[in-house]
């Protein structure tokens, strides 16, 4: 019948069509994955990184790429694979190292109550390869931590600090003539600016709780010290934090409960808040988007009392690694890249020009440092001045505990739990 | 003349919850990311236009984002169909060990198949697939094939009557040629729902496209928009940008096959 | 009666489905489902705990949140998502005028990703930005304007407004089903002088309820796979009222790294998603002896 031979017709055709993409795309994958055969082709290895080719890192990055290809062309060929988003990058690097197979060369956060990834088997040691030149250039303290069973399985690179900024301009308003020092003096700013319908605090509870996070680092370790997360979490200095955080969300904007990242950010770059706590990859972006970036003054996080050793507050260290299964061609290639990477004029550009600031050593003349701008400078200068450094609640925590974090500290911030409540049952989470 | 006025007040207020928002977001897309955050509502931009288009279609091989989506879709919605038909027409019949076969090929409705990145990703790249578009679509037939075997399989026991398959076995015909003859025909209508289906959960689909791709060669479309809305680097009105575009071919593609899903479903009439 | 034929005639047909269900479905089970008796962060050896992962399970109000907020979600989905759907197929099926472009603008909305809805509505609910707010603080409701996704009253009601409100897919398959109800059962019961509504309550409806069990089913199983909306939209929070059983495993396997307790919820979203196939086909039966 005829249907029956129309049907016929689209079926054959489906069916045809479905055989000739599936062709088509296998052999586009097996021509585009076919390996690098032998001698006299360049050793090649993909880097996998997150920054975006509009931020400056991402610009400074590529542009180094392409330099080190163009000057090893025919011998290496350093590829890349580009994926925006931390989180899923992450996640899919844990599930390559699962199966056996992680990427060439990737980055990760250093985590000390998570040692998976150098437990692994999967990381290159780079022990051979870490000549006394290019030791010089870390703190012996970092190589330790990225030591593992005597071999090294890391190169330690980004440890951004958390800075404080405020708004000149928008606290000039609400009648406040300098930036505090103290907390105090804090809050009686935020009393103020909330007077004058002005948040006092950029504040998000989504992902990582970040900047809810920065704080409650900030008020934990200027209570407790630096070794405040090392022991319970229920101490009276956690306690202490936990009620700083629960007052600061009073302050903070209406979505700052289940709120984002980058609309705190903008909160902050619109001018509805005065006060934001994040890392150097803030500068571009208080940079590029607010209507006057003068107004943002980065200066040191209040203290308790002025006569305390004063405190910065940083990232993770984000160190490089490698596959454990590269070839040797590869693996001496990589070392090569990284030491490169990670040498003075490069890491100058960095801080220059790509606003990221490092692990490694690195010293910039007052003319560099006016040249990275202000912000940058204040940056470099606080972190480096500080009497104590101590790592982000999050990146310390175990695993299991951080997943319960941002729910605490929304149950903080809506008043459902007491401070005390809070710590212990953060305590409690990090103790299983 | 009470339900007459009823019935519009339902369609219209349905038709403001669908279109306000999209119309919120064509408009949001249409301004720089700061300004989205300076006022309240959302689109009191001064800067119209279309830079975030521009610097979408620019800054990113859309183009090549949108092919794969489309490969993906399309193979894994035609891949799916196909077998979902096939294996509906044996539940036509009684055979050994039925009752067994249905609960296969439906428990995975429930089967949380987030939880499987692991031995996909072993099993994508033990054959080779691994950042390639077959690679992808072939995970997609995998998670996608309890909907479309229910949806085809509903559709043939009401669409395929008992007598006409009698008939066409009192015929003399065997089974494979009543497939081919009778019920095939009949059948598409499903098929062509459950692929509409396919084709829509592939091109939505994001878990597994970033898990499965490395590099532009097997990026889809919505990893790019992903990349948009990263958690530290977030431009949503480009992120909106690129959903409009994204959403552009599978709109062509339905107005244009508009009329031969309504001739396909066929309507019935109602009566005024 | 029907035909009864021999397996290795079935088999034919059946054997790329068997296929592909071994590869996607039996063969991750297998990898996966022993991990739930074991503790692994995805990387390291994993080591034995037994049955103590779903002990710890019941043990943390996060999992009983997300079962109970499942279970809402499952609900919202039989009560309030599929009769919408439902309605406007019945009232596209009278064909009243530009039902054509109602039908598609139905379904725009299903064609944008999951993901994206679930970002336009994170805005269009945001108290700062969101048009929603703004236009009550212009209509002189400020007090309406609340911040609906940071309060742990409205939050869950709030990432289930997409879900609720787009039911293009639901409306599809009515449609669909609807095309196959022979004419004469209308022009029958016309001529008894039913009108619209009568006809769709005692006629249609009563046909159609095989498509109302995959809408049924469809909309339950998308609310146990679906992290989108409770994860975009509030992360889960706000401390944990939207917590729903596919973004506690999501949480637990890509924030928390522990895998075991992943698959445990696995296991018990399967049990969960198996019993309520198995309350809708006892209630098929039932509906099916009625109506026969």
């Amino acid at each position: 019948m005829r249907k029956g031979e129309t049907v016929m017709n689209v079926g054959r055709t489906s069916l045809a069509l479905v055989l000739v993409l599936f062709l088509a795309g296998g052999a586009a994958a097996f021509a585009g994955g076919a390996p690098e055969s032998s001698a006299g082709k360049p050793v090649t290895f993909t880097v996998y990184f997150h920054f975006t080719p509009q931020e400056a890192r991402g610009v400074v990055l590529r542009d180094f790429i392409k330099q080190y290809n163009e000057q090893h062309a025919g011998k290496v060929t350093v590829q890349t694979s580009y994926f925006a988003d931390w989180l899923p990058m992450q996640q899919k690097i844990r599930t390559m190292v699962a199966a056996n197979q992680p990427p060439d060369v990737f980055y990760f956060n250093y985590n000390p109550n998570d040692l998976s990834l150098f437990k692994s088997g999967q990381l290159m040691n780079f022990s051979p390869y870490m000549d006394t030149q290019w030791k010089s250039r870390f703190y012996q303290s970092d190589l330790d931590t990225m030591t593992y069973n005597g071999q090294l399985l890391a190169i330690p690179m980004e440890q951004g600090p958390v800075i404080f900024y405020f708004n000149k301009g928008l606290l000039q308003q609400a009648g406040v003539d300098s930036i505090p020092q103290t907390w105090d003096e804090f809050f009686a700013m935020a009393d103020k600016l909330k007077s004058a319908g002005i948040g006092a605090a950029s504040l998000f509870t989504a992902d990582d709780a970040w900047h809810a996070t920065n704080m409650l680092s900030y008020f934990a370790g200027e209570a407790g010290g630096t070794g405040v997360f090392s022991g319970s979490l229920s101490s009276p200095a956690m306690v202490k934090a936990a009620s700083m955080l629960q007052k600061l969300f009073q302050y903070a904007a209406a979505d700052a409960v289940g709120g984002k990242w980058a609309v705190s950010v903008q909160d902050f770059v619109a001018g509805r808040t005065a006060v934001i706590a994040d890392g150097p990859w803030l500068i571009g972006i208080l940079d590029g988007q607010m209507k006057d970036p003068s107004q943002a003054v980065a200066a040191p996080a209040p203290r308790f009392t002025t006569s305390d050793p004063s405190l910065v507050v940083t990232d993770a260290n984000t160190p490089w690694t490698a596959s454990a299964h590269l070839s040797d061609a590869q693996k001496a290639a990589v070392a090569d890249f990284l030491k490169t990477f990670t040498s003075v004029d490069v890491m100058k550009q960095f801080a220059i020009k790509g606003k990221d600031i490092f692990a490694s050593k690195l010293t910039l003349t007052p003319d560099e440092q006016a040249q990275a701008g202000p912000k940058l400078a204040a940056n470099i200068r606080l972190a480096s001045t500080a009497d104590e450094r101590m790592v982000q609640i999050t990146r310390v925590l175990k695993p299991a505990t951080m997943n319960q974090l941002p729910a605490l500290v929304e149950q903080l911030a809506l008043g459902k739990m007491t401070p005390e409540e809070f710590a212990a049952a953060l305590d409690k989470a990090n103790s299983q | 003349m009470m339900a007459r006025i009823l019935r519009w007040a339902v369609l219209l207020a349905f038709l403001a919850v669908v279109l306000l928002p999209l119309i919120w977001l064509l408009g949001a897309s249409l301004e720089p990311n700061q300004e989205l955050f300076s006022r309240p509502g959302g689109l009191a931009s001064i800067h119209w236009g279309f830079q975030n288009y521009g610097s979408v279609l620019v800054e990113a091989p859309m183009l090549l984002y949108l092919f794969n989506s489309l490969f993906v879709s399309a193979a894994s919605a035609l891949t799916g169909s196909a077998v979902a038909t096939l294996a509906a027409y044996a539940f036509l019949f009684r055979f050994p060990l039925r009752r067994l076969f249905y609960p296969l090929l439906t428990f995975g409705l429930f089967v949380p198949t987030s939880a499987f990145m692991i031995p996909y990703f072993l099993m994508v790249s033990r054959i080779g697939l691994y950042n390639s578009d077959p690679g992808i679509a072939l995970v997609y037939v995998g998670i996608s094939l309890p909907t479309a075997f229910l949806i085809v399989t509903t559709h043939m026991r009401e669409a395929v009557f008992a007598e006409l398959l009698e008939a066409s076995f009192l015929d003399g015909a065997t089974v494979h040629q009543t497939f081919r003859g009778i019920v095939a025909p009949l059948a598409l209508p499903g098929a062509v729902t459950a692929g509409i289906f396919l084709v829509i959960i592939g091109w939505n689909e994001l878990l597994y496209a970033l898990l499965l791709s490395q590099d532009d060669l097997s990026r889809t479309v919505q990893v790019a928009i992903s990349f948009l809305v990263a958690t530290y680097t977030a431009n949503f009105t480009q992120a909106f940008a690129a959903m409009i575009i994204a959403v552009l071919p599978v709109v062509a593609i339905y107005i244009f096959l508009n009329r031969r899903i309504v001739a396909g479903l066929g309507m019935v009439v109602g009566l005024k | 009666m029907q035909k009864t034929i021999r397996l290795r005639t079935a088999a034919l047909y059946l054997l790329p489905a068997v296929l592909v269900t071994a590869a996607f479905y039996l063969y991750p089970l297998a990898y996966t489902v022993p991990v739930s008796l074991f503790r692994w962060d995805g990387v390291s050896r994993m080591s034995w705990v037994g049955a103590r992962n779903f002990a710890v399970l019941t043990g943390q109000p996060e999992f009983m949140a997300s079962l109970a907020n499942s279970a809402l979600w499952i609900a919202v989905g039989t009560f309030v998502h599929t009769p919408l759907g439902l309605l406007l197929a019945l009232l596209l099926s009278r064909k009243p005028p530009l039902w054509s472009l109602f039908r598609t603008m139905f379904f725009l909305p299903n064609v944008l990703s999951v993901a994206s809805l679930a970002l336009l509505w994170y805005f269009l609910l945001n108290p700062t930005i969101g048009p929603i707010d703004g236009l009550l603080r212009l209509a002189g409701l400020p007090g309406l304007a609340l911040p609906w996704l940071s309060r742990t009253g409205s939050a869950l009601i709030a990432t289930m407004l997409p879900f609720v409100l787009y039911i293009g897919f639901t409306m599809l398959i009515f449609l669909s089903q609807l095309t196959l109800i022979p004419r004469e059962y209308y022009e029958a019961s016309q001529l008894d002088g039913a009108t619209a509504a009568q006809q769709d309550l005692h006629v249609t409806i009563p046909l159609l309820r095989r498509a109302v069990i995959i809408n049924v089913l469809f909309n339950a199983s998308f609310s146990l796979k679906m992290i989108e909306y409770p994860l975009i939209m509030t992360s889960g929070g706000p401390a944990n009222a939207t917590m729903t059983l596919p973004l506690f495993m999501y949480f637990q396997m890509t924030r928390a790294r522990e895998f075991g307790l992943t698959m445990a919820a696995g296991l018990v979203t399967i049990v969960f998603g198996a019993l309520f196939m198995g309350l809708v086909f006892l209630l098929q039966r039932a509906a099916d002896r009625r109506w026969a």
